[in-house]
Formats: C-alpha cells, structure tokens, sequence
C-alpha cells in the first residue's frame, strides 16, 4: 500500500511542459524529475515517447514508496499549512479521499490497476502547458522563465538568466510535435496554459484553433492571466469548449497588488474581473490566482473578503520560493497584529448550514474553502520564525532594494504597518 | 468483484410507545428491533459492484399511537458523515386508511424524508464503489478511469 502522505496520481495522468519546452512530471513539483532538459524535451521527442521514458517510470515507483520526494515539496508544505494541495485534489478524480480515508479509497479507485504498473499505457489526460515568457509584467516572486520583462531586467543588473530566446513555442518543430501529441492523446481531458501572459503568446489562439478545427471542443481549457488584457474574441472562443476557468492573478486588491506585480494596474484588473464575472455559466468561470506571502499578507483578508462577496473561488498557491518572501520572515509579533483580521473575515463567511465536501474550486463549497483559506493564514501568521531568518530579511533587504530603486517605489508607502520592520532590516530608496 | 463497504444509520425514536423496525441490505433481513432509544445501525459488508439498497420498514404505527415516529438523523459512510447521505433516501409510506382515500394526489414516496411519521419504508440507494458514489453525490469533480 502506497503512503498517504506520500502517493499522488498526477504521473499516471499530468504532463508538464515548461517554458523552454523540457518536460516535467506535474506543474506543482519543485524541480523536474530529471536534469536533462534538452534531451527530456517537446523538441526532441513525442508525449507519449516522455510519458514512458526513465524519469516518469521511475517518479512513478517512487511516489509510490514511503519516501518523500524533493520536488513535492511544495505540497507537502502547503498541506502542512492546511491548504488542499494540489495533490489532494489531484488524487479526488482517482476517487482516492486522501485525508478522509485514504487505504480504503485507494483500493477501491477505478485508477488502482492503472497504479500498479509504472509504465503507462496511456497518454496523460491533463497537460500544464507554459507557453513560453513573454510577459508585459515584472512581479516581485516571479523569474526570468516566467517573465520577459523579468528577463531585461536580469540582462540589465547582469544577473544570471537562462532564459533568454528559449521558448519553445517559437520552434516550428516543436510546435508540431505538441500540435501532433495533442492529436495522439484522444482522451484529453484538460490543457491548463501559463506563460509568461497567455493572452500575449500568438500560439495561444493557435493552440485553440487547431483544438477547435480538430473537433476538440469536449476538452476542457484554462489557464492563469495577469488580468491586464480584456480579449473579447477570445473569450468568445473559449466559450465554444466544455469548459473553461480563466485564472486571474491578483495578489491584493489594494495598491500593494501593482508594488508586487510591478506594471499592473489594479484598479484596471478588478474591472477586468468584474467584465468576466457578468459572464460566468456553469461552463465559464473566473478564478482569483493568488501567492500569499509577506508582500500581501497584510491585507490578504480584504482580498478574502472580496472573493466571497464576489462569490469567486481562490487558487491559492503560498510562496516557497524566493524563500525571503515568506509570511514567516516577517517579525513574529507583526504577524501576530494580523492574525485577529483573519478571524474577523473567516466570522464574516458564513458556514452553509450542512456538512459536504469540498475540493477544488467549485463556487457550491466556498463557505468551506475560503474558511480553510483564512484558517491557512492564520497557519502562516502563528509559525516559527525560520532558524536563518537575518539572513533572509537581508536577502529581503537588498531585493525589494534593487527592484524599487530600478522603479522609483518605496515599499514605507505601500506597506505603513510594515515602517519598523523596514527600517530594522535597512531598508532605504 | 466485491468491495468491502462500511456505513451506519443512526436512528432516534419519537412517541410514547416505542416504535419497531426491521432493516436489511437488499432485503429485510435483520429481525425485528424495538426502538425504544437511540440507536445506531453499523453494517460492514462486501458487496458486489453495482447498485445496492438498504431498507428500513416501520409497521407499527396504530391509531393508538398517533405521536409514534422515526427520525433518521444521521448516515455515516466510511466515517464520513454528510447531510447528503440521508438526504439521498426515500421514504415509502403506508398511508392509514380511511384518510389516505379522503386525500388527492398524495405522493407514492417523499425523496429526501428522513422524518417516518406514517408506517412504511425508507430506502437508501447506493453503488459499489462506495467512494465512487460518494465522490458524484457530493459533486467533487472530474473522476479519471
């Protein structure tokens, strides 16, 4: 029997493609399960050529051991936090209850044969695609993979980054090769795209014609936006698929969200949200996409708020990485200051008046979710200060530094209650 | 193929006069019960893949005893207990007569029911899979086979 705190389906049904078309094993995982990215690549071999290559057959026997493994941590950590990890919910569509029964689940999963070989018959049903780094934003969390503007920037403080003029999208036979594998995978269940800003990438619309020409359309389609373009004709063609969730990236909605996501604007994106809300049925849904940490925890409840007057679901994923823009690197008693908003909010939602389930993001459950959300907070604002925590307020120090003084920001204006702790950590514009 | 499957009924008598049940799955198989207390039914069965139905019956219910009644207040499936399990079963009353005749239109069942005011059965449908028929009643998703 595999380990529940361990076992996780995604190898047997996710593909992850990552912005310079290498192949990972899931778009949660912290490091490929491999270190060959030219040669694990949608350049140089089919999907279904990766899905029984070495790395995936052996994650496969691996996850179903009872040791962790280094690149799920980030699930790990937010399970710890109390969050629904990507794994938990992942492992709902196998049927498996992961926290509320897993043996028992487990074996009676309509995936359990398909779980005991680590070859794979099948191609994967859910794709994670990133297309490429063309970004018209530079967010504090974020890197030059995921960000072109993050990308002139590093060129510009001569900083190491390996991503300039990799993106796979722009290869004509690597583009094939994922036009030919999506053709060659019948059962596809969802393609979820990320960039860079999918709304910039001409292979986005390319990606959806050809899904729509090829009579696609039962597949279900979503992906992350940085809300600062509104297509119209766009949305109309993602209407046309079985479903699709447009995820919003939002880390606040107060003006520390544009010092995050440097060049937003958020005034402009909650419009933008509130555009996309008019339309939602029961097959178009709007999502918020957030990264709690120490940049917006300070007003993290009002965005809580929001989403529950809104009635829209959160995708919370808490920041692992830079590890100095962790809620814990504030100073203990500051957080603390924090933590009775988050009991107010989570009073403020108010409970349905029967006992379900809930997983994911169905708008049926949000009472539970967005009170698991305040709960996670809560987690994150009473934990331990890490043991290198100088060092990390350094390493804070010195990066909100470079970014704000390449600007024109000063954090003291954004982030008041945080005045002190800046200034104890020298920081100065 | 058969699966190992776990629920309660947890009952709780109304009325002067104790009311007295019989239950099964798939039948009546159980003998009689009184209820004089609150009870909990606990059944660990395997079960064949497909549906299944557990039945409970309540008869003895007189003019005698118009405050007799049974309350079903909670289902426990695999330690989960969920609003939706007791929710999912229907209740088939006898109606007393000469009443029933007086009345138009009255319903053959009450989907949903989990107050047994008249004689009669309650029946709760199910599939094995159990975790599979949890996962559609409660609407948690995409399932992936």
């Amino acid at each position: 029997m595999p380990d529940q705190k361990i076992f996780c389906n995604v190898p047997w049904t996710n593909l992850h493609i990552y912005w310079d078309g290498s192949f990972g094993g899931c778009c949660s995982e912290q490091h490929p399960p491999h270190t060959e990215p030219e040669r694990y690549n949608i350049r140089t071999m089919s999907v279904g050529e990766w899905y029984n290559s070495v790395p995936m057959t052996s994650m496969r026997e691996q996850i179903k051991s009872q040791v962790p493994l280094t690149q799920c941590r980030g699930c790990y950590n937010e399970e710890r936090a109390g969050y629904e990890s990507k794994r938990i919910k992942e492992n709902f569509k196998s049927v498996i209850f992961t926290e509320l029964a897993f043996e028992r689940s487990f074996q009676q999963s309509p995936m359990r044969t398909v779980f005991e070989s680590n070859q794979s018959h099948r191609m994967p049903i859910d794709w994670h695609v990133d297309l490429g780094n063309e970004c018209n934003l530079a967010c504090k969390m974020c890197k030059p993979e995921a960000s072109s503007r993050i990308s002139k920037y590093y060129t510009k403080w001569q900083i190491r980054d390996s991503s300039a003029n990799r993106n796979w999208t722009l290869d004509p036979v690597a583009w094939q090769n994922f036009l030919t594998s999506l053709l060659e995978t019948p059962r596809l269940n969802r393609i979820h795209f990320m960039g860079g800003e999918p709304l910039l990438s001409r292979r986005f619309v390319e990606a959806l014609d050809f899904l729509l020409d090829n009579n696609k359309e039962s597949v279900s389609i979503s992906f992350v936006t940085n809300g600062t373009i509104l297509n119209q004709s766009l949305i109309d063609r993602l209407k046309r698929f079985r479903s699709c969730d447009i995820e919003i990236s939002l880390e606040s909605i107060e003006s520390n969200n544009d010092y995050i996501r440097q060049g937003s604007q958020v005034a402009t994106i909650k419009n933008n949200i509130e555009t996309l809300t008019q339309q939602q049925t029961d097959r178009f849904h709007v999502v918020l996409r957030s990264v709690p940490q120490l940049l917006n925890i300070n007003n993290y409840d009002q965005y809580i708020g929001y989403a529950w007057q809104h009635q829209l679901p959160i995708q919370g994923i808490p920041l692992i990485n830079p590890e100095y823009l962790q809620i814990s690197v504030l100073p203990f008693e500051l957080r603390q200051s924090l933590v009775p908003r988050y009991q107010a909010v989570k009073e403020s939602i108010t409970p349905a008046k029967f006992n379900s389930l809930a997983t994911g993001r169905s708008t049926g459950t949000l009472d539970v979710t967005l009170r698991r959300e305040c709960d996670a907070m809560i987690n994150f604002l009473t934990a331990p200060e890490p043991g290198n925590v100088q060092q990390l307020r350094q390493d804070l120090a010195v990066w909100l530094m470079r970014w704000d003084r390449e600007l024109g920001l000063d954090a003291r204006e954004y982030y008041p209650e945080y005045r002190e702790f800046f200034d104890d950590i020298q920081y100065t514009v | 193929m058969t699966y190992n499957t776990r629920f309660s009924i947890h009952l709780r008598p109304h009325g002067a006069t104790a009311p007295q049940i019989r239950c099964g799955v798939n039948d009546l198989d159980n003998p009689v019960q009184v209820l004089d207390r609150e009870i909990t039914l606990e059944y660990d069965v395997d079960l064949p893949v497909g549906q299944h139905r557990f039945i409970l019956e309540f008869a003895n219910k007189t003019d005698s005893t118009p405050d007799m009644a049974v309350e079903i207040v909670a289902v426990d499936f695999e330690g989960m207990t969920l609003d939706r399990f007791r929710w999912a079963g229907v209740y088939f009353p006898n109606y007393p007569e000469p009443w029933a005749s007086e009345q138009e239109d009255l319903p053959n069942s009450h989907p949903s029911a989990t107050y047994l005011g008249w004689n009669g059965q309650w029946e709760l449908e199910f599939s094995v899979p159990i975790f599979t028929w949890i996962h559609r009643l409660e609407h948690l998703g995409w399932i992936y086979d």
